[in-house]
């Protein structure tokens, strides 16, 4: 459904960030994005999106279908036309409006009374219900995280791009989050990329997973294989770790160098 | 203290305009973040539009005003493309200069087409006066005063129950996001300038025809509406309105009391000084937008 294809993407037509990157998401499933911080995945999402725009980015060479039709160079508002949906990272609420407003903001592109659309997403956060006439920028972090999914939920997306749902979240609400990424797919058929660095959450749920580092895909497997994929468990999930983050590719050097010395 | 509340009347009177001229600003200032330094030439040039259709070209009234109106939308559509797309991606402070210069631009051209002649617009809603007790208004100075309110109250109906209007709001406080919902903000920024322009031509031909058509008009963009908008908060639009009041009996009660002695002329600096107070002690105003600062 999504085919990314030898990605290539520069900011100010200078700075390389994606440097060839190709992924895909089959409809219906749920693919996984990890990598460190800055190894390009928000980009990977904005090229999507078309919101690379919006940063003075563009993709200089490479391309990205959406079913038939080539994006990489339409805009944001044509792309979200086509049913691809992004929730930006950082909980990007809009602040002085009320949840309600929010989730209305969402279905923009829909015609006609909402009202099903909003018992919809209510039926999915039955906090965000309780919160409707609340002013969005008091509300708390987990509570607008679930604002800005529940704001892309109500569009009935094809394909949603989510960007750090956890981020900064409590393990608890990150569960549920994530639970409810689970549900939302399994009934409504949305196909979901999903960027982490909680790479266990992710790889929870997903059927496919790869891994960026400095703009380049550097391991693509199925999730239960990366689970099990003694570099990710070492520097994704957290099992093993020496207390220090390195990249994937200087354990690779420091695995030979190992392996020559012995 | 009939004098006292004759000039408070007055002021309120008054502030209804001066919240309505404002409220142009307001809605600019909301969508695009632009102060738009040419608000008060575009209501000056509107009033003349007006009158040169009711009095050169004989047409009646109200025809004159709803032709004015059509122009002020497409003014508004012409602003959007040709001034502030293509400044696109520019500093913020590109655009307010370029609507400084369109503002002295307009002005030229009031100058070359009506001179500096003072005219009044014909009359059209009457004049004479309502005694309440002690006080009395000027009728035309009320009607004045209800169709900025009527404004007012159609302006907030349409943020908060259409969808343009929410469009509207989701733009003006977060673009990236607008956009990632398929909201074509360029088309928001279209709409709120025109909205902005017909308010203009609405409170022009109401100061016109409260006072007279003259190039002076202009001034009032800067030296009434933008203390008025600094001290309701300048994405507020009931701020807008009672911003309006505050600084409208403030100049003539003020005014009123202090231009016998300091020998006239108080109440035309009254509001600046209001302003300048305003900027010091609460520099977004009383309905502005605090940063909402979580920990
Ligand atoms: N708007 C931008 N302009 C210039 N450089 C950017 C911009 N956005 C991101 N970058 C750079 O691109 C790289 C990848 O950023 P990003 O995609 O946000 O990484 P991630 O989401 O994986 O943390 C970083 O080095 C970052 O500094
Ligand atoms: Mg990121």
């Amino acid at each position: 459904m999504l085919v990314m294809n030898a990605v290539e993407v520069r900011y100010l037509d200078v700075i390389l960030v994606l440097r060839g990157v190709s992924l895909e998401v089959p409809p219906g499933e749920i693919v996984a994005l990890l990598g460190a911080n800055g190894a390009g995945k928000s980009t990977a999402l904005k090229a999507i999106s078309g919101l690379l725009e919006t940063e003075e980015g563009k993709v200089t060479d490479g391309s990205i279908y959406f079913n038939d039709t080539r994006i990489d160079r339409m805009s944001p508002e044509d792309i979200v036309r086509l049913g691809i949906v992004q929730v930006i990272e950082g909980r990007r609420v809009i602040e002085h409006l009320t949840t309600e407003q929010n989730l209305r903001g969402g279905a923009y592109l829909r015609h006609g009374d909402v009202k099903r659309e909003l018992d919809m997403v209510y039926s999915y956060f039955p906090r965000l219900k309780e919160l409707r006439h609340a002013t969005a920028g008091y509300l708390s972090g987990g509570e607008q995280q679930m604002l800005v999914m529940g704001r892309a939920m109500i569009a009935h997306p094809k394909l949603m791009l989510l960007d750090e749902p956890s981020m900064g979240l409590a393990p608890l609400l990150t569960k549920e989050i994530f639970d409810m990424i689970q549900r939302f797919n399994s009934e409504e058929k949305t196909a979901m990329l999903i960027v982490e660095q909680n790479a266990r959450a992710a790889l929870s749920v997903a059927e496919h997973g790869y891994v960026i580092e400095n703009g380049r895909v550097v391991l693509d497997a199925p999730a239960a294989k990366l689970t099990d994929n003694p570099d990710v468990k070492e520097f994704y999930l957290g099992v093993g770790t020496r207390g220090e983050k390195k990249s994937y590719r200087e354990v690779k050097h420091y695995r030979r160098r190992k392996r020559w010395l012995a | 203290m009939d004098q006292f509340l004759q000039f408070l009347v007055n002021g309120i009177m008054i502030g209804g305009i001066y919240g309505l001229v404002a409220l142009g600003l307001v809605l600019v200032y909301k969508s695009s973040r632009v102060l738009n330094l040419a608000h008060g030439s575009f209501l000056m040039i509107l009033a003349w539009l007006c009158w040169s259709f009711a009095e050169q070209l004989g047409l009646p009234i109200w025809l004159s005003i709803l032709l004015v109106l059509v122009i002020s939308v497409l003014a508004g559509l012409g602003v959007e493309r040709f001034m502030l797309r293509p400044l696109i991606g520019q500093p913020i402070l590109a655009v307010i200069i370029a609507t400084l210069a369109l503002g002295y631009l307009l002005e030229g051209v009031a100058i070359m087409a009506w001179g500096a002649d003072t005219k009044g617009l014909p009359e059209f809603i009457p004049r004479e006066a309502i005694w309440l007790g002690p006080v009395s208004i000027a009728q035309h100075y009320l009607w004045a005063f209800g169709i900025a309110i009527l404004l007012f109250v159609l302006l907030y109906l349409f943020f908060r129950y259409t969808k343009m209007g929410l469009g509207m709001q989701i733009v003006s406080e977060d673009q990236q996001v607008a956009r990632s919902l398929g909201i074509r903000v360029k088309n928001i920024l279209a709409q709120s300038w025109a909205f902005a322009l017909v308010i203009a031509a609405i409170s022009g031909i109401l100061y016109a025809s409260l006072n007279s058509v003259n190039n002076g008009n202009a001034l009032i963009g800067l030296t009434k509406a933008l203390p008025v908008m600094l001290l309701g908060g300048l994405e507020s639009l009931y701020g807008a309105l009672v911003g309006g009041i505050i600084v409208g009996v403030f100049e003539i009660v003020v005014g009123g009391y202090m231009d016998p002695w300091v020998g006239g002329g108080f109440s035309n600096v009254a509001p600046l000084f209001l302003m300048l107070v305003i900027l010091l002690i609460r520099p977004y105003g009383i309905f502005g937008w605090q940063r909402i600062e979580r920990i």
